[in-house]
């Protein structure tokens, strides 16, 4: 049940931001599609807030195309972060639904080889580009005072693909995720997502985190298997990895056949002495 | 304390809806520009909102929201006949007119100037306003001598552009469908027009001026404040400074005169 309302919370964000896009383009025709808002997707992405942050604040300058809205979202999934860590990310992130649903057929065709294709150690080292991508992007959109990322950004791409607003090098990434999708799990979330690397730092500090019972653990390692971001819960307490994104697979009301054993908890399990 | 899973997409869509809600109630939640002028911080007019910061993409709805001039006054200002004055929007004009053989644009700045105008604010600019607008303020008692000798040159005949007869008669949108269309096929030409275009807008930026052979110095000077980040649009730092985007457009754009 837990995995199917996942499900549905991804299908029906998907539905809302395409319709949000649709509408956005089909006012501009004199059609409006009611209820649904027809707001650009600048300014429903929270990723904007973070882009823009420093400008607003030490240039005073609000970037073209980022509205308060974008602040607003951006604030909203902090404390989702700080409750239930980066939830955003397996609930509500459209590119990510996109790319587990290619995913799918890669399992499918590579079975157990899906996933595990890149060399541990240089998987190891790609995890933390996205950082690189985050601070980049920040920096050069605080300095250019422009939409810099907009420029390569995926997400704008697949919401805006018929619309001259978008870019040659936005379309190429995009493409890349959804081949590489095939392959790996969420490419684009584990290697390049720069708001994917700021909201998985709630993985330190969220009150909820998804805690191992290691008394009734069996070590079956279904845990491990299920994991999108090839994270080893077998071995964890605890799990802080900043790469986790809350999908609640490995807990107990999902994959894990023992129940009470992995969970989303404020505290550790007791120990058995 | 533990969580079901399964409440976790409730309340991601408590907290992500019930959020907006609350910033809605609060004004927090804009998802577009602010159709509002800035204030005007100094002399007679302080506390007004200020002609000068109206930008293209207000309407004339939201014009007259400001100053509390009736679109349809603007709109035959301009010479343009609609049912729907409101939804028409300043740069609309640029599309419908475009540049006089004198190189005088109906544009913004025109309305800019117009309003300026109409509501008795003495307005000093490069820009000329339609003959149209004369008449309009004539009408209100709101011309002068003082105004005759300002605008003198810069007093434009509408019906020299093609499309006059045709917006007066009503057919505004069938004019700016038309002239969209022209505007794909030369929008090439236009943007390369533009970029060769040295004189300052309110998309212009520090860097772009200082292209132009004006130092960061001189720039500084006029504006009387540190540049801090030369990507900034002249236009922001104005706005963040209280001071006069008209002012400082002019002060530039006599430095760049030939």
């Amino acid at each position: 049940m837990s995995k199917k309302l996942r499900g549905i919370s991804q299908l029906f964000f998907v539905v809302l931001v395409s319709l949000i896009s649709l509408n956005h383009f089909l006012v501009e025709s004199g059609i409006e599609i009611p209820f649904i808002g027809s707001s650009s997707l600048h300014s429903i992405c929270p990723f904007g807030g973070i882009e823009a942050i420093m400008a607003l604040v030490f240039s005073n300058v609000m970037i073209s195309k980022i509205h308060e809205s974008s602040f607003v979202l951006t604030g909203i999934i902090l404390i989702l972060g700080i409750l239930f860590g980066p939830v955003v990310c397996s609930y509500i992130c459209p590119l990510g639904t996109i790319q587990e649903w290619i995913g799918k057929i890669g399992k499918k065709i590579f079975k157990k080889k899906y996933n595990h294709m890149i060399p541990v150690r240089l998987d190891k080292i790609l995890r933390y580009l996205r950082y690189f991508v985050l601070i980049f992007t920040v920096y050069l959109t605080t300095q250019s005072l422009r939409l810099i990322f907009l420029e390569v950004d995926p997400y704008f791409a697949l919401f805006n693909f018929w619309s001259d607003e978008v870019t040659v090098g936005g379309l190429v990434v995009l493409a890349i995720i959804l081949v590489s999708s095939l392959f790996i799990e969420r490419p684009w979330c584990k290697y390049a997502c720069p708001f994917g690397a700021f909201i998985g730092l709630t993985n330190y500090i969220s009150i909820f985190k998804i805690r191992r019972n290691t008394t009734t653990c069996i070590s079956c390692k279904k845990c491990d298997d299920v994991c999108p971001m090839n994270i080893t819960v077998s071995d964890k307490k605890v799990i802080r990895d900043h790469q986790c994104i809350r999908c609640n697979e490995c807990t107990s009301d999902v994959v894990c056949p023992v129940s009470e054993t992995v969970e989303l908890k404020i505290n550790n399990y007791k120990e058995e002495v | 304390m533990r969580l079901k899973t399964l409440l976790v997409f409730p309340l991601v869509i408590i907290i992500v809806f019930g959020g907006i809600a609350l910033a809605d109630g609060l004004g927090l939640w804009q998802t577009e520009s602010s159709k509002v002028p800035i204030l005007i911080k100094e002399g007679d007019f302080e506390g007004s909102y200020d002609p000068g910061d109206i930008r293209g993409s207000y309407s004339f709805a939201d014009i007259e929201n400001a100053f509390d001039v009736p679109s349809a006054v603007i709109a035959q200002a301009f010479g343009i006949e609609s049912e729907t004055p409101g939804d028409i929007l300043a740069k609309d004009l640029e599309e419908i007119y475009g540049e006089t053989k004198d190189g005088l644009e109906v544009g913004t700045g025109a309305i800019r100037t117009f309003i300026a105008y109409y509501i008795g604010m003495e307005y000093i600019s490069d820009d000329g306003i339609p003959i149209d607008a004369m008449e309009v303020l004539k009408a209100e008692g709101k011309w002068s001598d003082e105004l005759d000798i300002l605008f003198e040159g810069k007093l434009i005949d509408l019906s020299q552009f093609d499309t006059y007869s045709l917006v007066s008669d009503g057919e505004s949108k069938d004019v700016l469908e038309t002239e969209m269309e022209v505007e794909d096929h030369e929008e090439a030409v236009a943007e390369d027009h533009d970029e060769d275009e040295q004189l300052v807008k309110g998309k212009t930026t520090v860097k772009e001026i200082i292209s132009w052979g004006i130092s960061l110095e001189i720039i500084e000077e006029i504006l009387n404040v540190k540049v801090e980040n030369d990507n900034m649009l002249v236009r922001d730092i104005c706005e963040n400074n209280g001071l006069s985007f008209n002012d400082v457009k002019t002060a530039i754009n006599n430095l760049l005169e030939p």
